[in-house]
C-alpha cells in the first residue's frame, strides 16, 4: 500500500509541473502587472518603473522567469510579489483560516449527511424523506450569499440585539485587540465561527446527503442485501455492516473530491463572512496579476487536492475489501 | 478610492491617485483644532475608547510617497502618525498644521525660498527632535536624480535647489531652481529620516521597503499598535505626542473588502464608522439603521468625458462643441449622482470643483444641452443628414467609439443615456467598454479611443494639470495641444500669489472651453456614516479622506 501511496504522489509531480506552466504563461499573457502604476497622474518616473520590473523578474524572458521560480520553490523561496506581500507567511496564515473555517464545517455536513441520507433511504418516501429532500433542494438552491444575508439578520443581528450584547459576529475570525483570558478569546472565536460553519455545512451537506441516500437505495436493492437478511442476520447489522459500509464508498469520493477544492478556498463564503482566508488569496491574486502570489495558492491547493484524493483510495480499502492495492 | 476590487463590486474611480501625489495635502497628525474660518472648535469628548473602521483594503506598506504604497488605504492610516506640513481642510483651503510648525513663509519670490520654523516641541515619540533632516530625505528620495528610491512622483521637488537646515536643524530653507506655485502640496507624510538611514541595506532600502511592516515612530497623535496582515491594524494613543493628546485610547482598521458586508457589520457593532464608495443600495441600507449618522458630500473627483482630438471627425473642434452642446448634463445627473443627494449639480470647470473657493462656472454656454445651436455647427462645418440620420462629411459619417471602465452600473447607465442623446442629435456612438486595468493601463495612455468617461481628480494644488493638457503630457490622453496654452501653464504655475493663481488656471479652463478638450459632467459623491456616540467624526473631502483630524476623534 505504501508504494502504490508513493506512485500516486510520484505521478502527481508532473501534473504540478504542466499546471504551474499552464497559470504561468496565462498571467504573463494576460498584461503588465504593473500596468496600474503607468495611467497615474503625475507619473510616476520610467526609472522607479524599471528597478520595480528589475526586481520582480519581469525584464527577463517567460521562459527564464519561470525557471527562476521553479528553482525557488524548491527551495521554498516563493519569490517577489507585486504587492510586496511576505507569500509564505501570508500562505500560512491563510491556510490556518480556511481551516478553521472549513474543517469543522465538512465535519458537520459529512455526519449530517450520512445520518439523514441513510435515514431517507431506509424510510424513502415517508414523511422523514420528504422532508429531508425539501430541505436539500432548499439548501441547494439558495446562494451562499442569500443564505449569509439570512444567518446574519436571524441568527446574529436579532439574537444579539435581543440579549442586548454582541455574542454572534457577521465579520472576520475574530474580535481585534480583544482583551481577556482564554475563555474570553475562544468564546469570541466561537461567535465569529458560527454563521460560516452554518452557512458552509448547509451548503455542502445538501449535496451530500443527496449522494447518501441514492447510494444507499442502490444497496438496499441489492441481492447481498436481502441474502443477509435472508440469512437472518439482525437488521441492525444488515444496515451498518453491510449496506451502510458500501453506500460509503461514492460518497467518500465526493467528499474527498469537494474537501480538497474547498480546502483551497471557500471563495464566497470566504468573502461574504470576510474571513481571509485562501479563497480571497486567490482572488486577490488573480486581481493584482501576481503570479508568484497565485501559483503559491495553485501549488498549495492542488497539493491539498492530491492528498485528499489519496485519502479517498486508501479509504476504498478500507470499506471495500476486495479493493487491494498492488 | 483604492483600485481593488472583486466579487466583483465595481470601481467607481479608478483614477483615483490621478493629481494624488501633486495634491496629497498631507495632513500629519495635530490637526486638533481646524483653522478654517466659520469652523467650530472640536466638541469636548471623553477620554478613552475605541473605534473600528471597516478599511476596504489593506495598507500594502506604510510610506506613501512610493509608487508602492500611494493610495487612500495607507494615507488613511497614516494620516494620525508622519507629520505634514500643509493640511488640506473640509472646506478645501490649505492650511499650516500649527501643531508642528511655527511657520513655513515665502521669503523670497526670485529664486523662490521658502522658511519653514518647525515647533521646538515637535518630536518623534523616539525622543528624535522632527528636523530639517526629515525634510531633507523627503527632498533627496523624490527629486528625480537617484533612481534606487521608489517613489510616486516627482513633482514639486524636482524644481528644489537646496534644503538646508539651520537653528538646529529646527528651520529649513528650501531654495527652487524653478518656480513652484504650489509649494504647500510639499512635504507631507514625512517617514522619519533617522529610521529610514539607519537601515542597513541603505536608505534607498529604508524609504522603499523600510516601512513595510509598520511605523516604528510617530509624530501625531496616534502610533503603531498591532498589526495582524490581511485581519486588522492598531493605532494606539501617543503619549510623547507634542500637540493635544488624542482623547481615543485606539483607532482599530479592520480589513473589509466586500462593501456589502459593511452594513450588517454596523448594526452588530461590530464597526462603527464606514467610508464605502456610495452606491444606492448601500447607502438607503445605511440610512436606516437607528443610532447612526452619515454625511453625504461631493469630493475632489469628478466625471468628465475626454475627446481624442486625434480621432478623424473629433480633430473638428466644431464636432467636439455640438457633442458637448447636445450632452444633456441635467438628464445624466438626475439619473447618477442627483440619488444620492439633491446637492449634485453639474460642473462648469476642469480645474476646480463646484465648491473649492477658486471655483468659477466657465461653461456657461452649455449649462443647458441645446440641440438646435449643435445642429447649427455642425452644418456650418459642412457635415449633412444622412438616410441614416447621421452627420457625414465626404462620405465619412460621424461614428465614435464611447469607453468606460466596464462593470461600473452608474458609468453604464450614463453611457447609455449618452449614446441615445447623441443619436437624437445625428452622431452615432458604439459603446466600446474595458476593465479598469485595461482602459487606464493600456487603452488611455496608447490613445486607443474615441471619447472616454472616467474621473479626474482635481485639487487645491492645480500645477498638476499641465500634464492633463499641455502638449506632449503624460497624462494627455486626448492628445490636446495648444501652444498658448502651454505658456500660459508654465507662466501660471510660477505665480506664487493665490488669488492670482486661481485667475491664471481659471482662464487656462476658458481656453479648454473654446476647445473643448474634455466635457466635465459633475462630482463624485463621497460617504461616510459613524456611530453617534461618536463626536467630531466628519468627512474631508479632499484627498485627506475622513481621519484628516483623527486626533481630535472622541467618545460624547
Amino acid at each position: 500500500m505504501y508504494a502504490f501511496a508513493l506512485r500516486r504522489l510520484l505521478i502527481s509531480v508532473p501534473l504540478l509541473l504542466v499546471s504551474s506552466m499552464i497559470v504561468y504563461a496565462l498571467v504573463h499573457f494576460a498584461g503588465d502587472p504593473l500596468r496600474d502604476l503607468e495611467g497615474r497622474n503625475p507619473p510616476v518616473p520610467p526609472a522607479v518603473l524599471e528597478e520595480r520590473r528589475r526586481l520582480l523578474g519581469l525584464d527577463k524572458s517567460l521562459p527564464e522567469q519561470y525557471w527562476n521560480w521553479l528553482t525557488g520553490i524548491v527551495t521554498g523561496d516563493f519569490g517577489p510579489s507585486v504587492k510586496g506581500i511576505d507569500i509564505g507567511a501570508d500562505l500560512s496564515r491563510r491556510l490556518g483560516v480556511t481551516m478553521r473555517m472549513v474543517i469543522l464545517a465538512i465535519l458537520l455536513a459529512v455526519i449530517l449527511a450520512m445520518v439523514v441520507g441513510v435515514l431517507s433511504a431506509v424510510k424513502q418516501y415517508s414523511g422523514v424523506d420528504y422532508t429531508a429532500t425539501l430541505l436539500g433542494f432548499i439548501a441547494l438552491s439558495m446562494p451562499v450569499f442569500w443564505l449569509a444575508a439570512l444567518l446574519k439578520e436571524f441568527l446574529a443581528i436579532r439574537i444579539n440585539q435581543a440579549i442586548g450584547k454582541t455574542v454572534v459576529y457577521t465579520i472576520g475570525e475574530s474580535t481585534p485587540g480583544l482583551e481577556g483570558g482564554l475563555l474570553t478569546k475562544l468564546a469570541d472565536q466561537a461567535g465569529h465561527l458560527v454563521l460560516p460553519t452554518i452557512a458552509l455545512a448547509a451548503v455542502n451537506y445538501a449535496a451530500w446527503s443527496r449522494y447518501q441516500r441514492s447510494s444507499m437505495l442502490d444497496v438496499l436493492n441489492s441481492d447481498f442485501i436481502r441474502l443477509a437478511r435472508a440469512k437472518g442476520l439482525s437488521r441492525r447489522r444488515v444496515m451498518v455492516r453491510h449496506a451502510l459500509r458500501c453506500a460509503l464508498i461514492p460518497l467518500t469520493t465526493v467528499v474527498a473530491l469537494d474537501a480538497g477544492a474547498i480546502l483551497g478556498g471557500a471563495v464566497i463564503t470566504e468573502r461574504v463572512f470576510a474571513w481571509h482566508g485562501m479563497g480571497e488569496m486567490l482572488l486577490n491574486a488573480a486581481n493584482d496579476q501576481d503570479v508568484n502570489r497565485l501559483l503559491a495558492w495553485l501549488m498549495v491547493s492542488a497539493v491539498i487536492v492530491v492528498l485528499f484524493n489519496l485519502v479517498a483510495d486508501l479509504l476504498y480499502a478500507y470499506l471495500d475489501p476486495r479493493i487491494r492495492y498492488a | 478610492m483604492s483600485a481593488h476590487r472583486r466579487t466583483l463590486k465595481a470601481l467607481p474611480v479608478a483614477l483615483v491617485l490621478s493629481l494624488a501625489a501633486a495634491a496629497c495635502g498631507g495632513g500629519g497628525g495635530g490637526t486638533a483644532q481646524p483653522e478654517k474660518s466659520g469652523s467650530s472648535s472640536p466638541a469636548a469628548v471623553k477620554t478613552g475608547g475605541s473605534i473600528t473602521y471597516a478599511a476596504d483594503q489593506e495598507p500594502t506598506g506604510f510610506n506613501p510617497n512610493t509608487s508602492k504604497d500611494n493610495g487612500t488605504s495607507v494615507t488613511n492610516v497614516i494620516q494620525g502618525i508622519l507629520p505634514s506640513v500643509f493640511v488640506t481642510q473640509p472646506d478645501f483651503s490649505v492650511q499650516l498644521d500649527k501643531d508642528l510648525m511655527e511657520s513655513a513663509e515665502v521669503t523670497s519670490e526670485s529664486p523662490q525660498t521658502v522658511v519653514y520654523k518647525i515647533k521646538q516641541n515637535a518630536k518623534w515619540s523616539d525622543g528624535v527632535p522632527v528636523s530639517a533632516k526629515d525634510f531633507n530625505l523627503m527632498w533627496k528620495a523624490q527629486n528625480g536624480t537617484n533612481d534606487k528610491f521608489d517613489v510616486a512622483g516627482t513633482t514639486g521637488y524636482e524644481d528644489i535647489a537646496s534644503v538646508t537646515g539651520s537653528d538646529s536643524d529646527k528651520t529649513v530653507t528650501v531654495v527652487f531652481k524653478t518656480p513652484y506655485s504650489d509649494y504647500k502640496s510639499l512635504f507631507s507624510f514625512m517617514p522619519p529620516a533617522h529610521i529610514a538611514e539607519a537601515n542597513p541595506a541603505g536608505v534607498e532600502a529604508g524609504w522603499n521597503t523600510g516601512f513595510d511592516k509598520g511605523m516604528p515612530v510617530s509624530a501625531g497623535p496616534f502610533k503603531f499598535g498591532d498589526f495582524k496582515p490581511t485581519d486588522s491594524l492598531t493605532l494606539v494613543r501617543n503619549d510623547a505626542y507634542f500637540g493635544p493628546k488624542a482623547p481615543l485610547d485606539s483607532v482599530v482598521f479592520r480589513f473589509l473588502p466586500e462593501s456589502t458586508t459593511q452594513p450588517d457589520a454596523l448594526r452588530n457593532s461590530e464597526v462603527q464608522m464606514i467610508y464605502p464608495q456610495p452606491q444606492l443600495d448601500l447607502v438607503s441600507q445605511v440610512e436606516g439603521i437607528p443610532g447612526l449618522k452619515s454625511e453625504t458630500n461631493f469630493g475632489l473627483s469628478f466625471e468628465h468625458l475626454t475627446f481624442n482630438t486625434t480621432t478623424p471627425g473629433l480633430d473638428d473642434v466644431a464636432v467636439r462643441k455640438a457633442i458637448a452642446l447636445g450632452t444633456d448634463r441635467e438628464a445624466i445627473l438626475k439619473r447618477t449622482v442627483a440619488q444620492f443627494s439633491d446637492e449634485a449639480k453639474t460642473l462648469g470647470n476642469r480645474v476646480y470643483v463646484n465648491n473649492q473657493p477658486e471655483y468659477v462656472d466657465n461653461g456657461t454656454q452649455y449649462a443647458k444641452a441645446d440641440a438646435a445651436a449643435a445642429t447649427k455647427l455642425l452644418e456650418g462645418a459642412g457635415y449633412a443628414k444622412g438616410a441614416n440620420g447621421i452627420y457625414a462629411k465626404a462620405g465619412k459619417p460621424l461614428s465614435f467609439r464611447l469607453s468606460t471602465t466596464s462593470g461600473n452600473a452608474l458609468r453604464e447607465t450614463q453611457g447609455e443615456l449618452f449614446k441615445s442623446q447623441m443619436q437624437t442629435l445625428g452622431i452615432d456612438i458604439k459603446i466600446d467598454n474595458s476593465p479598469s486595468k485595461v482602459l487606464f493601463g493600456e487603452r488611455l495612455p496608447k490613445g486607443n479611443f474615441d471619447i472616454a468617461n472616467f474621473a479626474w481628480v482635481s485639487s487645491p494644488f492645480p500645477t498638476g494639470n499641465k500634464s492633463l493638457y499641455g502638449t506632449g503630457g503624460g497624462s494627455n490622453y486626448g492628445k490636446y495641444s495648444n501652444t498658448a496654452v502651454d505658456k500660459m501653464f508654465t507662466d501660471a504655475n510660477a505665480i506664487l500669489d493665490d488669488a492670482k493663481k486661481a485667475e491664471a488656471f481659471n482662464k487656462i479652463d476658458k481656453v479648454l472651453w473654446d476647445d473643448m478638450v474634455s466635457l466635465p459632467l459633475y462630482q463624485k459623491p463621497t460617504f461616510i456614516a459613524y456611530s453617534e456616540k461618536y463626536a467630531n467624526i466628519g468627512d474631508n473631502a479632499s484627498l485627506e479622506g475622513p481621519f484628516w483630524n483623527v486626533g481630535t476623534w472622541g467618545l460624547k
